[in-house]
């Protein structure tokens, strides 16, 4: 995957491209996400495809390794669509932008629009988030 | 399982879906996800904050939400699904959450079959922790 240096959140503001990640999707990756959300169905393994969720989960990195978020954030409205299925040992692009920032008072709201893409260039999901932020006193 | 094409019509229940949250698997599921915000696994800063205690990520839950609709759609799911859901309440460690799912209409287009289901995660409690809609093209 590829790091580069983290922006405040008083930076964002809607239209701000955060910066792009990429990830092989590598058979390790997979098996851990299965592990972790206790995934009954063979139908990844049969298959070679690579858990959606799993992919906008990684997705979401995007934000959390790009903005210095305050700890505590948390997640009020998801949205994702599946473009097409993905294979394991698929290489993904990531890139997300904000869409939405809410600061009012103590109340501060971030929407972020995703959108995946494989290593052809075909869209494979979608998705916006949107978080609550708080402790944002001093970081406004 | 997938449902038979004969099952796909308005009304017809989804497979329920039902996980028992702990700490230990949040923080699996942090690893897994990459997702290291201390709100999740960190019970010393979470105890302190308005929640008063760990949480489960979203994703998380939209993961458990997710594999009923695999288990209900299979392939299409994953190729064509649409998942938009609210968050209520924080799922917490210690809580059982059953996913539930029903469908609420069906239209066809093009040949395909687009299917729209309500989805639906509780706790123990019967509190909602999410709620929503899902979409696939059979």
């Amino acid at each position: 995957m590829e790091k580069r240096g983290k922006v405040e959140y008083r930076q964002l503001e809607p239209g701000y491209e955060l910066p792009s990640i990429s990830y092989k999707l590598e058979p390790s990756m997979v098996a851990s996400y299965l592990a972790a959300v206790e995934e009954p169905n063979s139908i990844y393994w049969d298959n070679n495809l690579v858990p959606p969720m799993a992919i906008a989960a990684y997705a979401m990195t995007a934000l959390s390794d790009s903005v210095e978020l305050p700890p505590g954030v948390i997640h009020t409205h998801g949205e994702v669509k599946f473009l097409r299925a993905v294979n394991i040992g698929e290489t993904i692009g990531c890139h997300s932008c904000v869409s939405q920032k809410l600061d009012r008072g103590q109340l501060h709201l971030l929407t972020i629009d995703s959108s995946v893409f494989n290593q052809n260039e075909e869209k494979v999901l979608t998705g916006k988030t949107s978080f609550i932020l708080p402790g944002l006193n001093n970081q406004v | 399982m997938t449902l038979p094409l004969s099952e796909l019509k308005r009304g017809t229940e989804l497979p329920e879906v039902k996980k028992r949250i702990t700490q230990e698997k949040i923080g699996l599921y942090a690893q897994a996800s990459r997702d290291l915000n201390p709100i999740h696994i960190d019970p010393n800063f979470a105890s302190k904050t308005p929640l008063g205690g760990t949480i489960a990520h979203g994703m998380l839950v939209l993961a458990y939400v997710s594999q009923m609709m695999t288990e209900a759609f299979g392939k299409s799911w994953l190729a064509s699904g649409e998942l938009d859901v609210r968050f209520k309440t924080p799922a917490r460690p210690g809580d059982v959450l059953t996913i539930s799912g029903k469908i609420y209409d069906t239209e066809e287009n093009k040949g395909q079959l687009l299917v729209s289901c309500d989805v639906l995660c509780q706790n123990q409690k019967g509190e909602p922790v999410t709620i929503g809609t899902a979409r696939v093209r059979v």
